[in-house]
């Protein structure tokens, strides 16, 4: 680690925009996720529908991952300054996690709509034509595919949920048992972040 | 002797055109802009509608002799439209109306009976996605002058055509009736 670089207080403003627009993001497909995946047949009609947001959402979330991901390589963060070593580790290990599962949970749940039997064509919000894998929609057992799939997406978002709240309740120790700067690094309203020198 | 190649090849065409043009008498030609197919179908629970924007009709008709008369339509599949950007994409692939190996449907009928009334029925062989099913289709004719108008709406079952396959076979998500409006305007060929 380059210690001797200059290091920002803060994660600048699009790190902290991404990071909550896909923390809200997140939150909200996991609920309708759960939700929608219970419906039932007397509220197809609601159910289609949910499926249509949760994939034009879903492609959000790995777009942006894609996004963000590349801004967090062209642009150094800021250091955690009174970190333990193995508080560290943890940290960027459950970071790590985050971001691979951002984009590998929508990654999955695209396999999954290309291998399912039922070929719906994915529309972003209605409008934008957003293509299947070919090599998913023209198996000759797309059934097993899918389910095998989709048993992936789920296991893969309710990881992420426990993940995130980890995440939270690390972010949460840091910032009123630890009382340091770990949290009002990522606040975009706050001004000033924590002093911890 | 290439010259007189080239006029033999261009006689041939223009004799075969007129042999096509004999056989296939039309006296009535399609308004286009006047003339709809409408369908109206059930999507988990809920009604939609759409229409085929591009089609061709053939039409011999003798009002003195309904018994002789002889349509051909040609409906072009991938004009369908249904107001709704996921149904239309869905549509033309092969679960549907499978455009990439049956581009059209056609309905070819001969013979209107008159049930009185303006009203008639004609049974035909509509084809769709490969299959072909005789259908009697009831009708409203009229004409006045030199202008024709027929009104029909009847029911086809799209199973019976393979129309929704694996899953959509079954009216759970996509209700199996299919509810088709023809309204038809055609104006008389004069000589």
């Amino acid at each position: 680690m380059n210690t001797l670089q200059p290091q920002a207080k803060r994660y600048s403003l699009i790190a902290v925009l991404l990071h909550w627009l896909i923390a809200l993001l997140f939150a909200g497909m996991i609920g309708v996720g759960f939700y929608m995946t219970r419906l039932g047949d007397t509220e197809l009609g609601l159910k289609f529908s949910l499926y249509q947001w949760h994939k034009s959402f879903g492609i959000t979330i790995m777009l942006l991952t894609l996004c963000r991901l590349g801004w967090r390589l062209t642009h150094t963060p800021p250091r955690n300054t009174n970190f333990r070593a193995w508080d560290q580790r943890i940290a960027a290990t459950v970071h790590i996690l985050l971001y691979s599962l951002t984009f590998a949970i929508p990654l999955m749940g695209w396999a999954m709509v290309s291998a399912s039997p039922f070929n719906i064509p994915t529309l972003l919000f209605g409008e934008f034509h957003w293509p299947h894998f070919t090599f998913l929609s023209e198996l000759p057992d797309k059934a097993s595919a899918e389910s095998m799939l989709k048993l992936i997406h789920k296991t893969l978002a309710y990881g992420a949920a426990a993940l995130a709240l980890v995440h939270m309740a690390a972010a949460l120790r840091h910032h009123f048992i630890l009382r340091d700067n770990t949290l009002m690094k990522m606040i975009p309203a706050a001004t000033k972040a924590r002093s911890t020198e | 002797m290439k010259k007189l190649k080239r006029l033999f090849t261009v006689s041939a065409v223009f004799l075969l055109l007129g042999a096509t043009q004999a056989v296939m008498a039309d006296d009535w030609t399609l308004v286009p802009g006047e003339s709809s197919i409408n369908f109206t179908g059930k999507q988990t629970g809920e009604a939609f509608s759409g229409v085929f924007n591009h089609f061709k009709t053939d039409i011999s008709y003798d009002p003195d002799d309904p018994s002789s008369a002889r349509v051909k339509a040609v409906v072009n599949l991938t004009s369908v439209s249904t107001g709704d950007a996921q149904r239309d994409t869905a549509l033309p692939t092969k679960d549907w109306f499978f455009v990439s190996s049956f581009p059209q449907a056609t309905f070819d009928a001969t013979g209107f009976q008159p049930i009185g009334d303006n009203r008639f029925t004609v049974e035909g062989e509509l084809s769709l996605r490969g299959l072909i099913k005789n259908i009697v289709l009831p009708f409203d004719l009229k004409v006045k002058d030199n202008r024709a108008e027929m009104n029909a709406t009847f029911t086809v079952n799209r199973a019976d055509f393979g129309v929704g396959s694996g899953p959509w076979a079954e009216g759970k998500w996509v209700g199996l009736d299919v509810t088709i409006t023809l309204n038809i305007v055609a104006e008389r060929r004069t000589p």
